[in-house]
């Protein structure tokens, strides 16, 4: 998609390094909207989406899930926790 | 001139955009990124504040011979409200040679970009300037990047490199000139639908399955009729609080009525005394109205927010959603503004200070609306002040905003009105303070006397703004200042 310019292409032919500009290799496509950001990849067909829940306790003791309700509804793949 | 319902149609870049089956509460950001595939605009607060998500949106000139242009956040804006306009985005830019708008070019050179995130933002920020202002001081620069939150590259580079894009004055305006007929194109009907026995029908531009409805109309008339039919109608004008509503608390209102595209409610009227604002005119038009006038409002509304906000923003949100740090209220207030309420076609003046009931309560009935508002111009000798106090210069939600209004007499402060935001559930006058100005030369007022009304007039409360032994500091030391200044002009 966008590799990053190799470094040598950006510097001056006259060898001159020390004082010298260097445009930013992806300054171009910062101002053209043209960087891809993770969230600006087209997500893939089926790809799940995954939700943190935080205890409220801390150094509390995980005695049940208490998901049922979610379960009913659609689109719940499964929960994983710390053992 | 078409009917078409339940279809959004806006231009973009030379062709018409139709966008059916979309939620009455779609933002703009959404569509152009999810169904447009336009990712340079970027998500980034998701609330006005960031300026990641800044495009341009146009709408046809009064002459139907060009296109107006003012910068907004596409977060907050709601896709329907989009209708009859143009967009550009930062993809917009892109030329089939390949070459780079001034703006981009010397973001480039200047090295005004880091991360890049914000860079989109940036640049349509600039390039809305440069079609406005082709030839902008640095502080009119600056000012166009208040709402555009750079945390890397810092700002210098992206000044210069907007300075030096002014310099090619032939590269900077854009061409627009095939989305002017396809704007013409897709403006809806400027009159109201009729039935058959006379009766207004308002036409959705999107209605859901469960009859929940965006409503766009054209005139004063249609909003009426509506808002008294569907009195529980969300009025939208700026969406600079909706926007949020709908992001951050996941607000979903039945009926939601624009009020963008009515005439009547776009226009400013002007009599030897007053000025008359519509209910649907900007922040940033009303700032040009009052800066010679008040040059003390026109400073808060500067600092108010960015102008992707005052351009969407209008005063009458600020009044109707009636926060107690609105900013402009303390200022209309000193000034003596006066509503015009309507409901149906019966219509009602109250006075700014007699609005509130207490916190975003006010005295609107069931179907009523703000019309207008009716802001008082200066009288001779009158002085007035106004300074909102903040930790961020731009774009912060103040601890306290203050506004006076009096004039001399005899070396005597008279016809004194003060209000603030911040100290009370609502904004309000400070009528304890007042007395206390009242009659006494500026010389003569003395501090403990204004903090023993301050502390009569107000509950002690902690912010998360500000502590209370902060505020009701400051807002005795701002009376004090505005009164001092008067004295030393006087001398």
């Amino acid at each position: 998609m966008n590799a990053p310019t190799p470094i040598k292409n950006l510097l001056p032919a006259s060898g001159v390094q020390q004082g010298t500009d260097i445009v930013h290799e992806s300054a171009h496509l910062h101002v053209t909207g043209g960087a891809t950001y993770i969230d600006d990849i087209p997500e893939v067909a089926g790809t799940l989406y995954a939700a943190l829940i935080k205890s409220p306790v801390a150094h509390g003791e995980l005695i049940g899930e208490g998901i049922d309700r979610a379960r009913r509804g659609r689109g719940l793949h499964g929960q994983r926790h710390p053992r | 001139m078409t009917q078409v319902t339940n279809t959004v149609r806006f231009v973009l870049d030379g062709r018409i955009v139709e966008a059916q089956g979309e939620r009455r509460t779609t933002t703009v950001l959404d569509y152009l990124r999810e169904q447009l595939h336009r990712t340079g605009t970027k998500e980034g607060c998701a609330e006005g504040d960031c300026g990641a998500c800044v495009v341009m949106v146009g709408e046809l000139n009064a002459a139907g011979t060009g296109i107006d242009y003012v910068p907004v956040n596409a977060c907050i804006q709601l896709l329907p409200s989009l209708d009859g306009k143009s967009v550009k985005t930062v993809e917009s830019l892109n030329k089939a040679d390949g070459s780079l708008h001034p703006v981009q070019d010397e973001m480039v050179k200047c090295h005004g970009s880091q991360c890049g995130f914000c860079t989109p933002g940036i640049v349509m920020s600039l390039v809305n300037l440069v079609q406005v202002l082709p030839q902008p001081s640095r502080q009119q620069i600056t000012d166009s990047l208040s709402g555009n939150l750079c945390r890397c590259t810092g700002y210098k580079p992206i000044i210069d490199a907007a300075s030096k894009a002014c310099e090619r004055q032939s590269e900077l305006k854009i061409d627009d000139s095939a989305d002017v007929p396809l704007l013409k194109d897709i403006q809806r009907a400027k009159t109201p639908t009729l039935s058959l026995d006379g009766e207004i029908i308002v036409q959705p531009v999107v209605r859901t399955k469960k009859g929940n409805e965006f409503v766009s109309p054209a005139t004063l008339a249609e909003v009426a009729d509506y808002l008294l039919k569907n009195p529980t109608t969300t009025l939208l004008a700026g969406s600079t609080e909706i926007g949020l509503q709908v992001n951050k608390q996941f607000k979903r209102p039945d009926h939601i009525m624009y009020l963008g595209n009515v005439a009547e409610l776009r226009q400013v009227t002007e009599t030897p005394k007053a000025w008359r604002i519509g209910a649907a005119v900007s922040l940033a038009t009303l700032e040009g109205l009052i800066a010679e006038a008040y040059p003390d409002f026109a400073e808060v509304l500067r600092r108010f927010g960015s102008p992707p906000i005052r351009s969407t923003a209008t005063l009458a949100g600020n009044i109707a959603n009636g926060s107690p740090i609105g900013d402009s209220m303390p200022c209309l207030m000193a000034l003596g503004a006066t509503l015009v309420l309507r409901r149906g076609d019966k219509t009602r003046s109250v006075a700014l200070d007699q609005f509130y009931t207490g916190q975003k309560q006010n005295v609107l009935q069931a179907g009523e609306f703000i019309e207008a508002i009716e802001l008082p111009k200066p009288v001779a000798g009158q002085v007035f002040r106004a300074h909102k106090v903040s930790k961020r210069f731009e774009q912060d939600i103040s601890a306290t905003c203050a506004a006076i209004s009096y004039s001399l007499k005899g070396g005597k402060l008279s016809g004194v009105k003060l209000a603030y935001n911040g100290l009370a559930p609502a904004p309000c006058r400070a009528p304890k303070l007042e007395a206390v100005l009242e009659g006494k030369a500026p010389a003569d007022v003395k501090a403990a006397d204004l903090d023993a009304a301050i502390a009569a007039s107000f509950t002690a409360r902690d912010g998360l703004r500000a502590t209370w032994a902060y505020r009701s500091l400051v807002a005795r030391n701002l009376v004090l200042e505005f009164i001092e200044d008067q004295q030393k002009e006087v001398a």
